[in-house]
């Protein structure tokens, strides 16, 4: 009998414990795409503790084997993600995206190549469209005649996607180059042309404007939102003072945040976004029908999502002054 | 010791054997862990450090080494192939020193970047996330390169680089995974060595270990349980048997027939011993059947035997009782005498308390027998008419000697040979043949005494006639009290006398 009371209590405490696990709500899981160069991290750290939260992030590494990244990504099955960095990454992602149903925010990623193609992909900038439409018109509006755009190959669907729309919404021709690596341009003429467009990421735009300089530029650079990184300034030195860069978000917002990187606001809205539907117990495969239309206020500044996943929002152009980014115009 | 106390006794060994094995356990799985440990972590600290170690040697040398990039800087850290001044991104305090930026400068992804002196300048050595994934395979640890500060610079599990995993060795959660991260210092500045294993892979290996303990616990728990349930069973069946096993000796003790009805239990020896009782029990009635006859037959014996002595008494007592009267018919003056006297005597001796079955039987057989001495006197004495002379009485007084020597012959008749003897002995010594006094006399003697002589005055005689019953009593009472007979002894004689004459008159 003592020992029958004994195996039940047992039973019951074991129910107890079980119960109150399963009836505990679980921090919820939150994929961060990395690649050794992003750091979406920084802004997801923030905004659980500016707002006091508990998740579970865990980093999966998408510059690795196709198969290395499926393996992966196959255990957190229907789960919300921040990330990749750059298109190219999205690209490959993709199939992946829908076979496990994650739905995944790029904060930076803008090729048309990727965005509006899935519904487990959503941007927080605007269309590269309108990107290519106002280096266009900011490089016509400073009266440049010669252009260099250096693409990155290491990102070829966004920056030749992005190069493209330049080439078809400009009167004037541009010359490009794809580079992989700052040394490729060790004996490349830059004294020739008045305008570098750099389609790259913003450590190698830093090396580049170093090299252009040093090779007798003494025109104007202009760095896509690719470009526009901190790195850019740690990199490029003096070299980047008075580049020219599309900012893809409210700067002035992001540095009410005491935001200066595009990578970490942009992970800091991303998770804003993907709290918002995990709090309302929206399914990953609803989230694309839930979001459109909606407006959020956040690091990057106010967006609304639009049908194709990508967000409407102001925009402007930045400059870098005295190692620090200056607001320039503000475009909508 | 009582079932249930050995049996809890065996229970508390049983939960000492499972906290033994609990304890042993738990040091083998430290003791494994350890070890695995020790392994793991200084297996690959050590890859880590010759891949380290063999690619500041080779960037040294001036040696190429595939996917690691060498840049040659100044002093100014300006490198010398682009011109790029890099003093923005790159920094040091002492060398060889160990950047803490993880991303890539001269190499797509994340790097690891080292700052080291050859002669007058600098060079800058990248090792790129690739290079260290792919020499350092670590299937059950992961190899990091942090830090001091604890950033990871570098790690063979990629998602962990950029990550703050602080520097102190201990147990941590990174990236999802649970394990132990373990610190080693490198001869770099700002870099130190790490191995963060898994938990998992520690079970990978103890899993063998875990099994064959859990097997072994559960088998013991197991055994604890089947034994407790046993021992439940056992105390049980055992305390019922015990208690109808009392029930039954209850029964026995009160001489009642006992059916001892076994009570069924899942103990086979239980039940045999039962069984066993039941048979002993069995025997147990027969034998108490067998003895109850033999009790019958013995009682039957006795009795018969009862019945021959009543008989063979009788027949004894007619035989002396016919003595009697045969010595009465030789004296006859005195016919029936002995017959009176000896109911009175038995009234008298009950009178005076004396409840004896061998001082009854001897005033009984003393008092039939008194003058059995008489036969020996001849009968011209006997029978004379009148007085006899002193010769005459002198033969007359030696009748108690005769009958002594007559009843003497009898086996066990000794005390009534006494009252024979001496049933004319006087208290004051005046008595014969012996002249005894007071005490010296027995009551038994005293008895018949006293009423032989009151028989004998109530009784005709050739040479007088019966007196009456007062006149004899006047003549003791008067004569013979305090001489011949104790006054109480005549007090008692009295109060039998009137007790006698009242009934009479009823």
């Amino acid at each position: 009998m003592k020992q029958m009371v004994l195996v039940a209590a047992l039973v019951a405490v074991v129910i107890v414990i079980v119960f109150t696990l399963h009836s505990k709500q679980p921090n919820p899981t939150i994929l961060i795409f990395e690649d050794g160069e992003a750091d979406f991290r920084s802004g997801v750290d923030r905004y659980t503790k500016d707002n006091k939260l508990k998740i579970n992030p865990v980093t999966i590494r998408v510059d690795q084997p196709v198969s290395e990244v499926e393996k992966n990504l196959r255990k957190y099955h229907s789960c919300y993600a921040i990330g990749p960095r750059i298109s190219s990454e999205a690209l490959t992602l993709l199939p992946y995206l829908e076979k496990f149903q994650i739905f995944t925010i790029a904060p930076l990623v803008t090729s048309p190549k990727v965005v509006g193609k899935s519904k487990y992909l959503m941007s927080l900038s605007p269309s590269d469209e309108l990107q290519a439409r106002d280096l266009v018109e900011r490089l016509q509006k400073d009266l440049r005649k010669s252009t260099v755009v250096i693409c990155d190959r290491n990102n070829i669907a966004y920056s030749e996607s992005l190069f493209q729309m330049m080439v078809q919404f400009s009167p004037l021709s541009f010359d490009c180059l794809y580079i992989d690596s700052v040394d490729e341009l060790v004996n490349f003429d830059f004294s020739k042309y008045d305008s570098v467009v750099l389609i790259v990421d913003g450590r190698v735009a830093g090396l580049v404007a170093q090299l252009a300089l040093r090779k007798g530029f003494n025109g104007i650079i202009y760095g896509s939102d690719y470009a526009y990184t901190d790195a850019l300034i740690t990199t490029g030195s003096s070299a980047v003072e008075g580049m020219i860069l599309y900012g893809l978000f409210d700067l002035s917002q992001m540095t009410k945040f005491g935001f200066t990187s595009l990578e970490h606001a942009g992970s800091y809205d991303a998770l804003m976004v993907i709290l918002t539907l995990v709090s309302s117990k929206i399914k990953t495969t609803e989230a694309s029908n839930y979001l459109q239309g909606k407006t959020f206020k956040g690091a990057t500044g106010t967006f609304t999502v639009s049908s194709d996943l990508s967000v409407f929002r102001t925009t402007n152009f930045v400059t870098v002054r005295n190692a620090q980014f200056i607001a320039d115009e503000v475009k909508k | 010791m009582k079932l249930a106390t050995a049996v809890r006794s065996l229970a508390r060994y049983g939960l000492f054997l499972i906290l033994t094995l609990i304890l042993v356990f738990i040091i083998g799985f430290v003791l494994i862990f350890q070890n695995v440990h020790r392994y793991y972590s200084q297996t690959y600290l050590k890859s880590e450090k010759q891949l380290l170690n063999s690619t500041i040697e080779n960037a040294l040398n001036q040696k190429q080494q595939a996917n690691v990039v060498v840049r040659t800087l100044d002093r100014n850290l300006v490198d010398l192939q682009t011109g790029a001044d890099l003093s923005g991104v790159l920094a040091y305090k002492e060398l060889p020193w160990l950047m803490p930026d993880f991303k890539g400068l001269f190499v797509s992804g994340n790097s690891a970047k080292f700052l080291l002196q050859r002669q007058d300048d600098l060079l800058l050595v990248e090792i790129p996330q690739s290079l260290f994934s792919s020499f350092l395979t670590s299937e059950l640890a992961y190899v990091l390169l942090v830090t001091n500060q604890g950033e990871v610079v570098l790690s063979t599990q990629p998602e962990m680089a950029g990550m703050n995993v602080k520097s102190k060795s201990r147990f941590a959660k990174l990236n999802g995974t649970f394990g132990y991260l373990y610190f080693e210092n490198l001869p770099i500045e700002n870099a130190r060595a790490a191995v963060f294993i898994p938990i998992q892979s520690y079970f990978v290996v103890l899993s063998p270990y875990l099994i064959i303990s859990f097997a072994a616990l559960v088998g013991v728990i197991i055994w604890m349980i089947f034994f407790s349930r046993f021992q439940t069973r056992l105390v049980g069946a055992t305390a019922t048997i015990v208690e109808n096993i009392n029930k039954s000796t209850m029964q026995i003790e009160k001489n009642r027939e006992v059916n001892y009805i076994p009570v069924k239990t899942n103990i086979d020896d239980l039940n045999e011993l039962q069984e066993s009782i039941v048979k002993l029990l069995e025997i147990e009635k027969a034998s108490q059947v067998e003895m109850h006859a033999m009790m019958n037959s013995l009682q039957d014996t006795v009795n018969e035997l009862e019945e021959m002595q009543r008989v063979l008494q009788e027949r004894n007592t007619q035989i002396i009782s016919t003595l009697a009267e045969a010595i009465e018919i030789k004296d006859t003056g005195t016919f029936g005498h002995s017959g009176r006297v000896v109911n009175l005597a038995l009234d008298l001796a009950k009178e005076l308390g004396v409840s004896d079955p061998a001082d009854l039987e001897a005033i009984k057989f003393g008092a039939l027998l008194h003058d059995v001495g008489k036969i020996g006197i001849p009968e011209h004495i006997l029978n004379k008419p009148g007085r006899l002379t002193f010769e005459e009485f002198e033969i007359m007084k030696k009748h108690p000697i005769f009958g002594e020597k007559i009843i003497k012959n009898i086996s066990g008749w000794d005390l009534v040979a006494d009252i024979v003897r001496h049933h004319h002995e006087n208290i004051d010594g005046s008595g014969y043949p012996d002249g005894l006094a007071g005490d010296q006399i027995s009551v038994r003697a005293q008895i018949v005494s006293i009423v032989d002589v009151f028989t004998a005055l109530i009784e005709e005689r050739p040479y007088r006639p019966p007196l009456s019953v007062d006149e004899a009593l006047k003549i003791i009472e008067t004569e013979m009290v305090g001489v011949k007979f104790h006054p109480d002894l005549y007090k008692a004689f009295l109060n039998v006398v009137k007790r006698r004459l009242s009934e009479l008159k009823l």
